[in-house]
């Protein structure tokens, strides 16, 4: 439990500086507020606030991060390990009860963005098809096939754990 | 209700990332919409620890005799390979009621002991019920709905204070609407009589369809007359009957007296009387159903050379001397009742027992329906008389028993160890008696008050 909780502080420091980096501006300096509340809520284990906290410490760093375009695989890359994969953990480790994180589920979850990002960004790239995607002035569209691939492969899995279940 | 759902945090949570997919599309980020998948994939987290968790439940409901209106605790150890959060909420059957303390809806984790108590409401064989709740998981984004049916058959038994209390009479036994209903313990003969017009209440099977055709209406078949049945007593002369009681009477002259009475009511009645009397060895007299005239007169005389009392002083039993366990008991039995009853005696196979080789008797007359009284207080052999009544129950037989009891209870101003030793031993007849009550035999008591006059009532009354 001890271990989670530091855990909590160091991952929510990590997003802060993560945050004022990716967004060029210190007005993302107001990210700390929600993320100090997360860690308030953990330290003296207020489980009902924990919840709505972490979900004003999700949407207020998304309001300032502005990196550049997806226009290259290794900028994904570089983002999701500075700052999605940090979220990530951050949300799975407030709720943990228990100091050691089962690593089977965790795997599972970060396959399904690994096939995603093979399917739409990795593939298209090797092919050379990827510029009239990736074009830095056609944002929009990306992000809605982004996010369109991931529900088309979520639906699958889903039905794949129903039948293991 | 499916298996695993999401909850209400969960429902919240998918809402989440497609909001931050509407911001990245109005802001043109296409970063925050990487961090959306990311949080998508925590679903798949959560779905994969709810569906892969095991969970075990174990009861432990606490060894002894359980009373009517003594609470018990019921303690459940839930144990599961991850930690994850139960809410569990307690579906009781009929006959138990938990104690208010407790709510209803408790959050345990695993690995922990949930624990109440329970009140029992009614005498009998009971199971408690069964538990259920939501298993969350550690984002409780999904939940799983565990059902647990709490597996141990509780034996709940009269209690302590009930027996002290003077007894109840209820306002109408069984024997006397056996009395009254002129169609109890008879047998419709199948002379064709006549038809009548159908009368909301009769049964369908008696519809006469011919008679439909030609009257346009429903009719109903009558028959001819009503016989009633034979009714035959059993009764018990073992020593513990005969065992002399402080008064100077036995529990023997007191069954004789109510039996005798019995047997004159059903005379009257129109029933043919038949009784035999029995030890713990052998049969001591049998007169069987329907042999000739004046048989109440034969009965009578034949009652007054049965064997005598006993000092309880040159007696000793073994009482209850082995343990019953009907389910044992019956499974030979039955397979063997099944196949060959028709050729063998059920008396040669066991041990010398009275009982037994009475049953054999009546079964010589032929299996058709009659009612056999038993007389016996079950202090000796009563897994012979359990044996007895089921074999009796097999042939289509209606049974009563009356039990005379030790009429020690009775007494008001005695020591509390002579009290504490009467309700072990009424504890044990009462489990025998529950066993006897599931074959569907009706039980009667019989006792002296103190004036010693004999008082006879229903067992099943005294429920509380």
């Amino acid at each position: 439990m001890k271990i989670n909780k530091q855990a909590v502080h160091v991952l929510g420091t990590i997003l802060v500086l993560s945050t004022l980096y990716h967004s060029y501006t210190l007005y993302s300096l107001f990210v700390v507020l929600p993320l100090a509340l997360v860690s308030y809520s953990i330290q003296t284990e207020k489980k009902s606030l924990l919840f709505p906290s972490l979900i004003i410490a999700t949407i207020l760093p998304c309001f300032f991060i502005a990196g550049k375009s997806l226009d290259n695989i290794f900028s994904l890359i570089f983002f999701s390990i500075t700052f999605a994969i940090p979220f990530f953990l951050y949300w799975l480790v407030s709720f943990l009860d228990k100091s050691r994180i089962e690593w089977r589920p965790v795997t599972i979850a970060l396959i399904y963005i690994l096939i995603t990002t093979f399917l739409f960004y990795t593939i298209l790239e090797f092919f050379g098809v990827s510029e009239f995607i990736f074009s830095p002035e056609n944002t929009g569209p990306q992000t809605l096939l982004f996010f369109g691939s991931a529900i088309i492969v979520a639906v699958p899995f889903h039905v794949m754990l129903e039948i293991k279940g | 209700m499916a298996e695993v759902q999401l909850s209400r945090r969960g429902q919240m949570f998918f809402i989440l990332p497609i909001f931050l997919v509407a911001i990245s599309i109005i802001r043109g980020e296409p970063y925050i919409a990487v961090t959306a998948a990311f949080l998508f994939s925590l679903l798949f987290y959560s779905r994969f620890e709810i569906t892969n968790c095991s969970i075990e439940i174990d009861d432990e409901i606490p060894q002894g005799n359980k009373t009517v209106d003594g609470s018990f605790k019921v303690e459940h150890t839930v144990r599961s390979d991850r930690d994850l959060e139960i809410t569990i909420s307690k579906v009781l059957k009929d006959g138990f009621e938990v104690s208010k303390e407790n709510e209803n809806k408790e959050k345990i984790r695993t690995g922990s002991k949930i624990s109440y108590r329970v009140t029992p409401l009614s005498r009998g064989y009971h199971r408690i019920g069964k538990l259920t709740g939501w298993l969350y998981d550690p984002l409780k984004i999904y939940k799983r709905w565990i059902e647990h049916d709490i597996e141990p058959e509780i034996i709940v038994q009269s209690s302590k204070d009930a027996i002290k209390k003077g007894k109840t009479y209820s306002k109408r036994s069984h024997l006397e609407e056996f009395i009254e209903d002129s169609f109890a313990l008879t047998v419709r003969s199948n002379e064709f009589e006549g038809v009548r017009e159908f009368q909301p209440g009769d049964s369908f099977k008696n519809i006469h369809w011919k008679s439909f055709s030609k009257f346009q209406k429903l009719m109903t078949k009558i028959y001819e007359r009503i016989s009633p049945i034979g009714s035959h007593i059993l009764l018990d002369c073992s020593p513990s009957m005969r065992r002399k009681l402080p008064d100077g009477t036995t529990k023997l002259d007191h069954s004789i007296h109510v039996g005798l009475q019995i047997l004159k009511i059903f005379e009257m009645s129109g029933h043919k009387i038949g009784l035999t009397a029995y030890d713990h060895k052998d049969v001591l007299f049998h007169q069987k159903i329907g042999a000739g005239k004046a048989t109440f007169r034969r009965l009578y005389e034949e009652a007054s050379k049965l064997p005598g009392s006993i000092d309880p002083k040159n007696l000793s039993i073994e009482r209850y001397e082995s343990s019953l366990n009907i389910d044992d008991l019956d499974e030979e039995e039955k397979q063997f009742t099944q196949k060959i009853s028709q050729f063998s005696s059920i008396s040669s196979r066991s041990h010398l027992s009275g009982i037994l080789s009475s049953i054999d008797l009546i079964r010589v007359q032929g299996e058709e329906k009659r009612l056999v009284i038993i007389i016996s207080d079950l202090e000796m052999q009563p897994q012979a008389a359990l044996k007895a009544l089921k074999h009796l129950k097999e042939i289509n037989n209606e049974v009563w028993l009356i039990v005379p009891f030790s009429p020690w209870y009775e007494v008001k101003e005695v020591d509390d160890e002579i009290l504490e030793k009467a309700y072990k031993e009424y504890e044990k007849l009462e489990n025998i008696l529950v066993n006897i009550e599931r074959l569907g035999c009706l039980i009667f008591e019989l006792y002296p008050d103190k004036e010693g006059i004999t008082i006879f009532e229903e067992w099943g009354d005294r429920k509380t």
